[in-house]
């Protein structure tokens, strides 16, 4: 594939960007302020975060406001500035046991092993578009009488301990403790270690990774089936780093993040069919849709084994960033590659024509 | 309480609070002799996660920090906030230092910021839980 560099027009490209910037700040309606894109506009902003693998609230809120509310460009603009930033420290690795959960759902288990909490959801609602405003009901203050056992947060057992518990599950626990893979400074590439795999698809477009996951159920591929979600949870989890002086545990805050445990019915000739196996999807912010399909995903290209092009299409095609910019720049000026597949075609009618 | 926890408490408290309360204490002198050891940074902290299923680590992403350091009357002290508030990590960083040397007890506004922050953490995990603990749901099997 050969480009050729476009030049001139500086003029007309100023004009351009100032007219994205001139009707976009001075657009009569009010300016939209940051903590009303984190507090109204909350799933967007960790959609923001997730795909440019940054926790970051307001710059997220500010990347989409600068995008005029686009995703994808929005994302573009945070990993470009986190690309400024130097990296300063790494985190205590948080186990993910560590979950103070806002929402739990078991689908696979009716009495999983503590409380089902429903959070905040409209799941099991219609969902009907509202278009006068309605009076806010703030319930915050409610008295409801409540079990003493549930004044305080339950313990955090989770569906693939109840199958451990139960011998159902295959345990692929690891006795040791390998680095994992970094995907912003080494591409990762098949065969990749799963750490690659988990780091690839909790940065993924969900979009992209949600048609990875239904092409696997409805489409050509095929590589899922009987799937049964056993967790489905969103919560915070602390950030906890060394104090340079005392090497003691620091806790500087907190993110978010949705956490997904989807349950497999081994059926393969060289599998346990005594047992299940179960995918793990973990991302940034509230995204369900997401951490669905890589759990999905997790366990499908376990099974899998890089037999297919499974690994492949989920390592290097469910970027958003990469396959948005690879589809944009064809708005670019090609002038000099279409100007040459114009010339062969113009050579070989003269070789079929006869003429030289 | 440990220097972690005060640490802790510091990140975790109100940046306008704490820069306002270390400004007052050095504007009356009870902070002095001030030396930028590590000027604010703004970047990025790695973030891992022990997933439970393999009990493997992955990299979810990174997180927006801010870190100083500083040197209180020749005690050294740091900082790391969440976010890019660069005055707020100075703060934190010096008044790490000043209770490193003098202790909590040695500068009793300090020790108010820092007890009050816990208090609103708790009732922040308090009111929260309150909400949403009304949507804990029991499932009923149909026969």
């Amino acid at each position: 594939m050969g480009y050729a560099a476009a030049r001139g027009g500086l003029n007309a490209i100023l004009t351009a960007e100032n007219l994205v910037r001139r009707l976009r700040d001075l657009d009569p309606s009010e300016r939209i302020e940051l903590d009303q894109f984190t507090g109204r506009l909350r799933l967007l902003v960790d959609r923001v975060m997730g795909e440019s693998g940054l926790w970051a609230p307001e710059l997220a809120a500010m990347a989409l406001r600068q995008g005029e509310g686009d995703l994808i460009e929005a994302v573009h603009l945070l990993r470009a500035y986190k690309s400024t930033l130097g990296r300063l420290d790494t985190a205590i690795p948080v186990h993910a046991n560590d979950i103070q959960l806002v929402r739990r759902v078991v689908p696979a288990f009716r009495e999983p092993g503590g409380p089902q909490i429903l959070g905040r959801s409209t799941d099991y609602t219609a969902r009907m578009l509202t278009t006068t405003d309605r009076d806010i009901v703030d319930a915050s203050d409610s008295t409801t009488t409540l079990d003493t056992a549930l004044k305080t947060r339950p313990s955090n057992s989770r569906m693939s301990d109840v199958l451990r518990d139960m011998d159902l599950l295959v345990d692929r626990r690891r006795t040791d403790d390998p680095e994992p893979f970094d995907i912003t400074r080494t591409p990762a590439k098949p065969p990749a270690p799963r750490s690659a795999l988990l780091s690839s698809m909790a940065r993924a477009e969900t979009g992209a990774l949600v048609n990875q996951w239904y092409r696997n159920i409805l489409g050509p591929d095929g590589y899922l089936h009987e799937v049964t979600l056993g967790e489905v949870r969103h919560g915070k989890l602390p950030i906890n780093v060394r104090h340079p002086m005392t090497g003691g545990s620091v806790n500087i805050g907190s993110f978010r993040a949705t956490e997904v445990e989807a349950i497999e019915d081994l059926n393969g000739s060289e599998e346990d069919r005594t047992r299940f196996d179960v995918g793990y999807g973990f991302c940034f912010g509230h995204n369900e849709r997401k951490a669905i399909a890589m759990a999905n995903l997790d366990i499908a290209c376990y099974r899998d084994g890089a037999k297919s092009g499974l690994e492949q299409s989920l390592l290097m095609t469910t970027d958003g960033l990469d396959s948005a910019g690879f589809l944009e720049h064809l708005k670019l000026p090609h002038y000099v590659t279409f100007r040459s597949m114009v010339e062969r075609k113009v050579a070989v009618r003269r070789v079929a024509d006869g003429k030289n | 309480m440990s220097r972690e926890d005060i640490c802790s408490s510091l990140a975790n408290s109100d940046a306008v609070a704490l820069e306002t309360l270390i400004n007052s204490l050095i504007a009356r002198g009870t902070i002095a002799n001030i030396e930028m050891i590590r000027p604010p940074s703004t970047g990025t902290i790695q973030m891992q996660v022990r997933e439970p299923i393999c009990e493997e680590r992955f990299i979810v992403g990174d997180a927006l920090i801010t870190v100083a350091e500083v040197s209180v009357a020749g005690t050294l002290g740091w900082a790391m906030r969440l976010g890019g508030d660069a005055n707020a990590a100075v703060a934190a960083a010096v008044a790490d230092a000043h209770i490193a040397r003098v202790g909590l007890e040695g500068v009793p506004e300090l020790a108010e910021l820092i007890s009050y922050t816990q208090l609103e953490l708790d009732r922040t995990e308090q009111r929260e839980w309150a909400e949403i603990r009304e949507t804990i749901i029991d499932f009923e099997e149909l026969d």
